[in-house]
């Protein structure tokens, strides 16, 4: 009995924590997200056309928002509806030791909110790893990270590293069967952006999707289309995920996949490595491996489409 | 000829740098030796250059000593593959991968570039290589010219070639005209496509649709199947497009817009269906092109030449051909050629148009009574024959479809049954030189059916029944040779 009433109490205390936890950091990223000198900086990111796979003229494209570079917060959070292994009955303690929490709560459109408070490693390089692919963010002056990721999964195992910590979770993510996932996974200082052009949409039209114009998990919860997650740092493991919602009917089409490697002071002349991972008929994730041969230093600016990394997705049969 | 051919050889032969040095080749017991220079090994067969000319044998009971023998453990079989941007990118990751499952590798794709791809099988225990598939974009002309020179080993096209390159159907395209979503038009004639694809028709209006200029949009290569329906000129303000996804993205946002595309890339354009001005029209679906029953279709090519393979590739490109491989095929867009049943209540249709075409003629209702009680409980499958432009050989699908059909049968599919060949043909000329016409062809392709089919409990019959059952309107060239076929009905 009495168990049971400390549980419900805590329970209710992990809500209000969390809940003012997410504001907190979502807050705090944004502002320390801004601040931070972007990765790339936008003049490196023109735009470009191909013909046949090659590199033409760049013409300019208008500078992306700082939006750009931050993961997705587009919404205030929601109640968590289930909660493991995060001990979050201390949570409230933490701020006092260094011992590092971890807190992962379903939002909308089967994402997964991750709240890490780890007090004694402020402004440290956090790798997120989950199933196949591995991501990296900041924590922020006091130790904080917040950020969005899709579960991949219906059962997804997520694994937070930073020094010799390892935080591991588990959440099962029944909704998670409704979406499929595009991935682009790479590491280091590489531009790379993906690009889905949603039902015919051309380039800055609404249904084009990217880092410029992620848009939101809500989008798909409506069946309006897909949204852009991005987990990217220069140093660690970057990851941008294109999640479109199946089985929509509302949605009928093709959705046109386009990579773009930029070609930066750090990348030119280098080689462009990645791993993409699509779902096929056959795979819930078919992993390809990229080594693009970028342009030399003399074509700094300009952006390489790679228009056959990804097949492009049929949604509703004719 | 003997000496350039084994120049030919040698050119081919595969990996060549692998392999130079003596070996002396041994038998189990001892009885037979060979020397020579080792050219090759497949994972299956030496071929040495001995004194007596080049010999190839059977690695199985042979034991190889000497400098020049391959170590089994380094080797790799390694095939270039060549081919248009779709069938690179989109139908061969697909196979292969599945391909490695099936075999028990593992697999790994490398993507270099958009015109470059690079899969790998691995032993899955020791990480070791055990074959290298090189894939490259290339036109088909680079690609016919690439194989003959020897710089490809596998050639992905949708021309066909003529002896000494093997070739193979692996999967089937079709050109569909298309025009955007908001196009309102779903169906017109034949000689309104031709129309509006010339430029004589120049306005949507004049097809009861928007006050709009026709604009046409072609894909260069998209003409081959179409060539043979279609003889005018291209709108001289045609834009023109070297890729199909191109060609639909542009069809797709453009609403004045018609376009010459492929089924296997229609985009977000509508696909326009074309009839006949008797009412018979066929949609672009899986179903009817793989029966060739829409007039436009296009078989893709796999083209090799007749040198030795490495086992592995040679095991791949098996694969590709088998029926395990047709679901994979259906899902990269393309249209596989698994043979499919269409019960007879599904061909209503088809069946009520014949007996309104028969009419008061009694010799006409006779012939399609005879005809509903021959099919009535039978289903009719999608592989279907079809000839030549004014001709008896069958075209290029219908030639696959003849082994296709024979290895079906030799797997004992339809053990017990009765295969029917059912002839049928245009409504040109009298009736009755149709109905003979139509029961020599059903014959003929019985025959050639049967030439392959091994000893299977099959009973195979034909019969033939004229004009009776149209599928397309006869007022056109395409309409006509859509109708000329021979059908294979199953129990």
């Amino acid at each position: 009995m009495v168990n049971l009433s400390m549980m419900t109490k805590r329970r209710t205390m992990t809500v209000v924590v969390v809940l003012f936890l997410a504001f907190l950091t979502g807050h705090m990223m944004q502002t320390v997200l801004t601040d931070r000198a972007p990765v790339v900086s936008a003049t490196l990111a023109p735009d470009a056309e191909t013909v046949g796979g090659s590199l033409l003229a760049p013409k300019p494209l208008a500078l992306p928002p700082d939006m750009t570079l931050m993961p997705t917060l587009d919404q205030p959070p929601v109640l968590p509806r289930r909660t493991e292994e995060t001990q979050t009955d201390q949570l409230d303690e933490a701020n006092a030791d260094c011992v590092p929490k971890l807190l992962a709560t379903t939002a909308p459109a089967a994402m997964i909110t991750l709240v890490l408070r780890a007090p004694c490693h402020p402004n440290l390089l956090v790798q997120i790893k989950q199933g196949p692919i591995i991501a990296s963010a900041y924590t922020d002056g006091d130790g904080r990270m917040t950020l969005k990721i899709p579960a991949l999964e219906t059962v997804s195992d997520i694994q937070i590293t930073f020094d010799d910590v390892v935080l591991a979770t588990e959440l099962t993510i029944p909704e998670a069967e409704n979406f499929q996932h595009i991935i682009l996974n790479w590491t280091g200082p590489q531009l790379l952006r993906l690009n889905a052009y949603e039902f015919g949409a051309a380039r800055n039209e609404t249904g084009h999707v990217w880092s410029g114009a992620p848009k939101s998990p809500t989008r798909a919860s409506r069946g309006s289309g897909g949204f852009l997650t991005r987990l990217v740092t220069e140093k660690g493991p970057s990851v941008e995920i294109y999640s479109l919602p199946a089985g929509q009917s509302q949605l009928r089409g093709v959705v046109r996949l386009v990579v773009e490697a930029a070609v930066t002071p750090a990348t030119c002349g280098q080689i462009a490595t990645a791993k993409a991972l699509q779902p096929t008929a056959f795979r819930r994730l078919s992993v390809t491996d990229v080594e693009v041969a970028l342009p030399d230093c003399d074509h700094q600016g300009k952006v390489v489409l790679l228009q056959n990394l990804l097949r492009d997705v049929t949604l509703a049969a004719r | 000829m003997f000496q350039k051919s084994f120049i030919m050889l040698l050119v081919l032969c595969w990996p060549l740098s692998l392999f130079a040095g003596p070996v002396v080749l041994t038998n189990a017991d001892g009885s037979v030796t060979v020397e020579g220079e080792l050219v090759s090994f497949d994972g299956e067969f030496f071929r040495v250059d001995t004194a007596f000319g080049p010999l190839t044998l059977d690695a199985g009971n042979l034991q190889c000593s000497g400098v020049g023998c391959p170590d089994p453990v380094d080797l790799i079989a390694r095939s270039r593959v060549a081919g248009p941007a779709g069938m690179i990118h989109r139908l061969m990751p697909p196979l292969i991968e599945v391909f490695a499952d099936r075999e028990g590798f593992a697999f790994r794709s490398l993507f270099l570039s958009d015109s470059q791809i690079v899969w790998e099988l691995r032993e899955p225990a020791t990480g070791q290589l055990v074959a290298v598939f090189e894939g490259a974009v290339q036109d088909d002309s680079d690609v016919a010219q690439g194989l003959a020179a020897g710089d490809i080993d596998i050639a992905l096209s949708k021309t066909e070639q003529a002896a000494p390159v093997r070739q193979d159907v692996i999967a089937l395209d079709a050109v569909v005209p298309l025009v955007p979503a908001e196009n309102p038009r779903a169906l017109v004639t034949q000689s309104q496509l031709s129309s509006l694809l010339s430029g004589r028709l120049g306005r949507w209006s004049q097809l009861d649709g928007p006050d709009l200029p026709v604009v046409v949009h072609v894909l260069d290569g998209a003409r081959g199947p179409l060539a043979r329906w279609y003889s005018g000129r291209m709108s001289q303000d045609a834009f023109r497009y070297d890729s199909a996804d191109a060609l639909a993205d542009a069809v797709a946002a453009d609403p004045a817009a018609v376009g010459l595309g492929l089924f296997s890339a229609m985009g977000n354009a509508t696909p326009l269906v074309v009839g006949g001005t008797c009412g018979l029209a066929i949609p672009a679906t899986r179903d009817s092109i793989r029966a060739e029953d829409y007039p436009l279709t296009q078989p893709l090519f796999l083209h090799r030449l007749g040198t030795r393979q490495p086992k592995i590739v040679r095991d791949f490109i098996a694969f590709v051909r088998s029926e395990e491989a047709q679901p994979v095929i259906a899902t990269s867009g393309y249209v596989d050629q698994a043979i499919g049943r269409i019960g007879f209540e599904r061909q209503g249709d088809r069946i009520a148009n014949a007996v309104l075409a028969a009419g008061d003629d009694d010799e006409a209702s006779e012939a399609v009574r005879d005809m509903v009680g021959a099919l009535l409980n039978l289903d009719r499958l999608t592989l279907t024959f079809r000839f030549q432009d004014g001709s008896s050989d069958l075209d290029a699908q219908s030639a696959s479809n003849v082994h296709r059909l024979a290895d079906v049968i030799n797997q004992g599919e339809f053990d017990g049954k009765r295969v029917h060949f059912i002839g049928f043909t245009d409504g040109v000329g009298p009736s009755d030189g149709n109905m003979r016409l139509s029961d020599r062809r059903a014959r003929s392709v019985r025959r050639a059916v049967a030439a392959r089919v091994d000893t299977a409990p099959v009973d195979m019959a034909s019969e033939g029944f004229g004009e009776v059952l149209p599928m397309a309107c006869d007022d056109t060239a395409w309409g006509r040779q859509v109708n000329r076929r021979v059908e294979v009905w199953i129990d």
